[in-house]
């Protein structure tokens, strides 16, 4: 059940994925960038709450006054910026929600990606306390609301002997003392949100926390304009002998205040509790199979840390050699935790090359279940099975389109875990035994399950990045398409036209073969 | 990039501000019918004790460490509270509240939220905070005249024995 719920909310994210493709191109697809987005409201929170907090006046008759004071007299600027407050928090929340969200249905929060989600659910509740808060600081209506209800849901747990509601009972009974702790709860608590956000990003390699430039300027702009044109508005002064009646809420940080109206407290504890446990506890429920962690083999590790730069999830470290190795101080060292089983190590180390010439062979970090010895095996399998002209091996992840789907006349299909994991060597050892052609593909980029797999293929083939793809590989025989799930027929189409536009074996074209001549190419799609 | 991605980004931004713009502030929830009045009996009471205090003997004094030693022996359970509220002679509500405390020697608090219509009401209220008293020891009968959204505040204060309105 779970399974398909999973499912179908990833199918409907990729629906949404190709419309904000074809729009933003998938550099700029907001969709790619929902984390960072995050990152970025928070950016507009910080220099517009502290603007606001200039003008502010801490105390139960100032505050309301204060806000009125910028929102009617300095609204072109001070209103502005309450306005955009407002509603980068709403975004903020937003974008935090669908990245969640996002990391749900395509499974990206289980096995060792547990520390990104858990960390991630607290800060969800410091959120919603930092935008309740802040509602309750202007202290009106709506604030005063706010403030009842919120006190009287705290007042139903057993632990709280007094009632903290009989604080707010009557207009004498609220003190600015209590405002001015609210203000050190709103502003210390978003310093613990930033830091909460950093040790988020903790556990990743080369963790993006900033959108791209014109995605940030497009969100800020688009906020600016909402601002301008609903500017955000404080409803009457808060009245502790009067009720207020109709509330314009926030549903973004409010939905579960009118749950109190209809469902006893305890039900209300049940599903916000709850179901923040529930969240918390995600990843263990069930928890993923262990899986195969990667293994470092000393005989082919020299400690050249590149295993330590592309690994996505920090799960490999250089420690001091074990074997006392006469030239090598360091070897590579796989912290369990960590390690999804991505293979990217084993692309990323340059003793992964299918030409040594040894009966078992290995290199200096692998996954035990799916080796290069596998990798090697297959291919020659692979290209054995093909005959006539145009024979295409096809490098793929498990992430991406089905490979068995792709296993068309002349075409032979091979899945890893991520195409990260593909030594570059093995595209000129697949050229060198018979394969006219090699096609890579893979997740979309900037979606890729395992983060910067794809980039580092890229990076890989483009000679920027080691182990580079060998100088004398023809260029015209490679190419990319980075595909999602549901865009099987482009790739296909993709293949079909790499295939007749292969050049006639035995064709040698000097500048071809030369790296780093490859044109600026679409995210997607490339041919070296 | 074509005129045509452009306008689409346009589109996509402004589908965005109008989903953000909308949820920050609407639909309006009422949380409350305009002609309806709130009333907050709340108060925070400690009963009488459970038992009365009573002298020590010499003979037990004796038989206490000497740092312990208190003339007076006063058991420390307390009385629940019983609340008894009537509008227009129809009982709306009625509960015993425990004492707090682990040993049940604390205030009993209450807080309750009553919806009523707006407009003059007789209010009756009705408690007793000694289990060894019969019938009500603190009362009140009054008229009041509730106007719409009104939050009337029912307290109690202990040391002058009254229920007060606010």
């Amino acid at each position: 059940m779970l399974r398909l719920v999973k499912q179908a909310g990833h199918r409907m994210f990729l629906l949404a994925d190709k419309s904000a493709n074809a729009v933003f191109g998938t550099a700029w697809n907001p969709l790619y960038h929902l984390g960072t987005l995050s990152f970025f409201f928070f950016y507009i929170l910080l220099i517009t709450g502290i603007y606001v907090y200039v003008f502010f006046e801490t105390g139960v008759a100032t505050s309301y006054q204060s806000v009125e004071y910028m929102t009617h007299e300095q609204w072109y600027l001070g209103g502005v910026m309450r306005s955009l407050h407002r509603y980068a928090s709403d975004a903020m929340l937003a974008t935090m929600i669908l990245h969640l969200l996002r990391g749900f249905v395509s499974d990206r929060y289980r096995g060792s990606r547990w520390f990104s989600w858990s960390t991630g659910v607290p800060m969800l509740v410091m959120v919603f306390i930092l935008g309740l808060t802040g509602y309750w600081l202007v202290w009106d209506q709506l604030g005063q609301f706010i403030a009842v209800r919120t006190l009287e849901m705290i007042d139903w747990l057993p632990i709280i002997a007094e009632p903290t509601a009989r604080n707010f009972l009557t207009n004498t009974s609220v003190t600015d003392l209590f405002f001015r702790l609210l203000v050190v709860v709103h502003l210390g608590l978003s310093v613990f949100l930033l830091a909460g956000m950093l040790l988020h990003v903790n556990r990743l390699n080369e963790a993006k926390i900033n959108p791209p430039l014109v995605l940030g300027s497009g969100v800020t702009l688009a906020l600016l304009v909402l601002s301008m044109i609903k500017p955000a508005l404080s409803h009457a002064p808060g009245d502790l002998s009067t009720s207020p009646t109709v509330l314009n809420m926030d549903w973004f940080y409010m939905f579960f205040y009118p749950l109190m109206d209809i469902w006893p407290m305890g039900a209300v504890w049940a599903f916000v509790a709850g179901g923040l446990l529930l969240l918390f506890f995600l990843p263990w429920l069930p928890p993923q199979k262990p899986e195969h962690i990667a293994e470092v083999y000393l005989d082919d590790c020299s400690g050249c840390n590149l295993c330590v730069q592309d690994c996505p999830y920090e799960a490999i470290r250089l420690q001091p050699r074990s074997d006392g190795h006469p030239r090598f101080k360091e070897e590579a060292m796989v912290i369990a935790g960590n390690c999804v089983s991505c293979g990217i190590c084993a692309g990323s180390c340059p003793f992964s090359t299918p030409f040594r010439n040894k009966e078992e062979l290995r290199t200096g970090i692998d996954l035990p279940n799916r080796n290069i010895q596998h990798l090697r095996e297959e291919t020659t399998q692979a290209i054995a099975q093909l005959s006539g002209d145009g024979k295409v091996i096809v490098f793929g992840c498990d992430h991406g389109v089905r490979m068995k789907g792709l296993e068309l006349p002349g075409v032979a299909a091979i899945s890893l875990p991520c195409t990260g994991a593909l030594p570059p060597s093995f595209v000129d050892f697949a050229l060198k035994n018979g394969a006219d052609g090699v096609f890579l593909t893979g997740c979309r980029m900037g979606d890729c399950y395992h983060r910067p797999g794809n980039v580092w293929v890229e990076q890989r083939l483009a000679d920027e990045r080691k182990p580079q793809l060998h100088r004398s590989v023809d260029r015209r025989r490679v190419s990319w398409f980075w595909a999602a799930v549901s865009d099987e027929k482009l790739l296909i189409r993709g293949i079909e036209e790499f295939r007749q536009q292969l050049p006639a074996t035995g064709s040698s074209d000097p500048a071809a073969a030369k790296p780093g001549t490859a044109n600026r190419r679409p995210a997607n799609r490339g041919q070296q | 990039m074509k005129l045509g991605q452009y306008l689409g980004q346009a589109v996509m931004y402004g589908l965005f501000i109008a989903f953000i713009g909308y949820f920050a502030s609407s639909p309006a929830y009422t949380f409350m019918e305009p002609d309806v009045a709130l009333v907050k009996l709340t108060f925070s009471h400690a009963g009488k004790r459970m038992q009365p205090c009573r002298e020590r003997t010499a003979e037990e004094l004796a038989a206490m460490p000497s740092h312990l030693r208190k003339k007076k022996d006063c058991p420390r359970g307390r009385s629940p509270l019983d609340v008894e509220m009537e509008l227009d002679s129809q009982l709306i509500y009625r509960a015993t509240m425990a004492p707090g405390g682990m040993s049940q020697d604390l205030a009993s608090p209450i807080y309750e939220r009553i919806r009523l219509p707006a407009g003059e009401h007789r209010l009756q209220l009705r408690m007793r905070d000694d289990i060894h008293t019969e019938g009500f020891n603190y009362t009140l009968d009054e008229i009041v005249t509730l106007r719409p959204a009104q939050i009337l505040v029912i307290d109690f204060d202990s040391e002058h024995g009254k229920f007060q309105l606010e």
